[in-house]
């Protein structure tokens, strides 16, 4: 019993470990490579790192202007954040607490929008940017991404179970404004919810692709992706440098999870189990 | 502020969002159809064409060429990433395996590599030559005698998209798998014998069918998300040894996707009518299949996730 208990777990591992090493193994190499010059890289194949990160850095930020990219792709990135907690929150905590005419209609219109492919009306929003003015603006990557049904949902979900009634009920008594209650009494009992939502925000605002591919032109307000997108016409041969703005670009993601992992695994799993 | 009453609350509380949700989806949404049905530049008049833009998305191939693009790709992603996420979550969770973070983290650290950089970095890996990564790797240790050009094969080009999309997407399943597994009552499972027999029969009697509907949800996340795969083909393409423009999927369009051809309709040929059709041809596409697999997995049980 002991012994086939101990090759079972033995087993177990070994199977982990390769799966993590597989997981692992080329976002290690990536690292590494970031460290050498564009000849060593493809004369061999290296598993230690070499001497030439730091040259590579300057490269990329000095020669290509990829620090601009980056501050755009941090900004864009908070400001939707802030936006999406803010309007996702208020529309989740309405549709948790209260009970009003439209209620029924506004939460099916959010579960169907969650539903439909995120990609289904962007010629014509790309159109409308036209129209408004807004390609060429980073307020087209903020502004609309606020509406976010799925962000609705959820804390819609935490809120209906994570806060009790009372408490809104006696801010009532005690004369507070809907305002007040909704900033002062309710968002501390959410505030998980709401850094999880946070976390998603910033990482679907950074991984953001097609969006600023098709509203974008003026390489000044390029975002990380773009940036990445147009590695060939930045850097031409120097593969150092191009590896090393994979690494740049990946790098905020990676401090982010080491800080907040609980939160962002609860965010990213919030929609599953509990239906 | 002040003057907010009980009554009126919730719909000031609502409108930022259904504001923005109405001026920056919902009108888009209804406009790209209409469009779907006219022809326009960008520039000139409309005209109103009825189902020509379908007619001809048919007819010249090109939207069942990305449907099946598409679909090979994720009939070679999906079992396998849905295979291995629930199995490595099931032995994450085993009460044999200790360090269940540092695995846990370690299997998921690839989904936080942006996915156009996940896309160069093994588009890197691929390359042709003898310095690509795999090729190098392979080539050393001699099972390989010649390199391969897997970016310039068509067949070979969906494979590679494959492996990418396993690679960045595994670790994020098997989160769902995990929490899935945890949250079986212990009560379940009989004594407290784990040794490899039993382990199975727990895991094909009791485990499994109890996380059926994360199953499920994964499969239709899995094919929405699937169907509208465009990162990855297309920087693949865009740049480096092998491209052959933006919006247009390699090799004889081997990794062609649907909102590829979309763009490329669109953003490309400044037709805006044919882009539009493809996105709802895209949007029914999604609504099929996710109808399909809802009713085909949930058999006859109706307490799927959804």
């Amino acid at each position: 019993m002991e012994q086939s208990n101990k090759v079972y777990s033995f087993i177990l591992y070994i199977f982990l470990a390769v799966c993590s090493i597989i997981a692992i193994g080329p976002f290690y190499l990536m690292v590494i490579m970031s460290t050498y010059d564009t000849n060593a890289l493809f004369t061999d194949l290296h598993l230690l790192p070499g001497n030439n990160f730091m040259i590579n850095i300057k490269d990329v930020f000095l020669n290509a202007g990829f620090g601009k990219f980056y501050f755009n792709s941090i900004y864009i990135a908070v400001l939707t954040t802030v936006l999406t907690v803010l309007v996702c929150a208020m529309c989740g905590y309405a549709l948790a607490k209260f009970n009003f005419k439209l209620k029924k209609t506004a939460y099916y219109a959010i579960l169907i929008t969650m539903m439909l492919p995120t990609q289904l009306g962007l010629i014509a929003f790309v159109t409308e940017m036209n129209t408004i003015g807004w390609t060429d603006s980073h307020l087209s990557l903020i502004v609309p991404a606020a509406a976010n049904a799925f962000a609705v949902y959820w804390i819609r979900q935490y809120t209906v179970q994570g806060v009790p009634t009372e408490i809104i009920e006696s801010g009532r008594m005690d004369g507070c404004t809907e305002g007040g209650i909704f900033f002062k009494l309710v968002v501390p009992f959410i505030k998980p919810a709401l850094g999880s939502q946070a976390l998603l925000s910033f990482m679907a605002s950074w991984n953001s692709y097609l969006l600023p591919l098709v509203l974008i032109s003026d390489q000044k307000k390029y975002t990380v992706t773009l940036g990445l997108s147009t590695l060939d016409a930045l850097y031409r041969a120097n593969y150092g440098a191009r590896i090393a703005a994979l690494v740049i670009g990946t790098i905020p993601m990676f401090i982010i999870f080491l800080i907040f992992s609980k939160s962002l695994i609860q965010g990213i799993t919030a929609g599953s189990v509990k239906g | 502020m002040k003057n907010l009453s009980k009554k009126s609350a919730p719909y000031l509380f609502m409108a930022p969002y259904f504001l923005l949700f109405i001026a920056f989806s919902l009108i888009p949404i209804i406009f790209t159809l209409y469009m779907s049905l006219n022809e326009w530049d960008g520039y000139n008049g409309v005209k109103f064409v009825g189902l020509a833009n379908y007619q001809r998305m048919f007819e010249n191939g090109e939207f069942v060429l990305a449907l099946k693009n598409t679909a090979i790709i994720m009939l070679m992603l999906i079992p396998l990433q849905l295979i291995f996420s629930i199995v490595i979550a099931y032995m994450i969770n085993s009460k044999l395996v200790r360090h269940k973070e540092i695995f846990k983290t370690a299997v998921f650290t690839p989904y936080l590599v942006i996915p156009i950089a996940a896309g160069l970095l093994w588009a890197f890996f691929f390359d042709g030559g003898t310095s690509g990564t795999i090729n190098a790797i392979l080539m050393k240790l001699h099972i390989l005698k010649e390199p391969i050009e897997y970016l310039a094969s068509p067949k070979l080009a969906k494979v590679v998209i494959a492996v990418i999309m396993l690679w960045r997407y595994t670790g994020y399943c098997v989160l769902f798998f995990i929490a899935g597994f945890v949250s079986v009552p212990e009560e379940l499972y009989e004594a407290a014998r784990v040794d490899g027999a039993r382990a199975w029969h727990n895991f094909w009697n009791i485990s499994l069918p109890m996380i059926k509907p994360i199953i499920i949800y994964m499969v239709i996340t899995s094919l929405i998300g699937g169907f509208q795969t465009f990162d990855e083909p297309n920087i693949i393409y865009t740049q480096g040894n092998y491209q052959t423009g933006p919006y247009s999927g390699g090799p004889d369009s081997t990794v062609m996707t649907l909102v590829m051809l979309m763009g490329k309709g669109a953003f490309q040929n400044s037709q805006y009518g044919y882009g539009s059709a493809v996105a709802y041809g895209m949007f029914i596409v999604i609504a099929v299949f996710s109808f399909i697999s809802l009713k085909f997995m949930n058999g006859g049980d109706k307490d799927g996730a959804i």
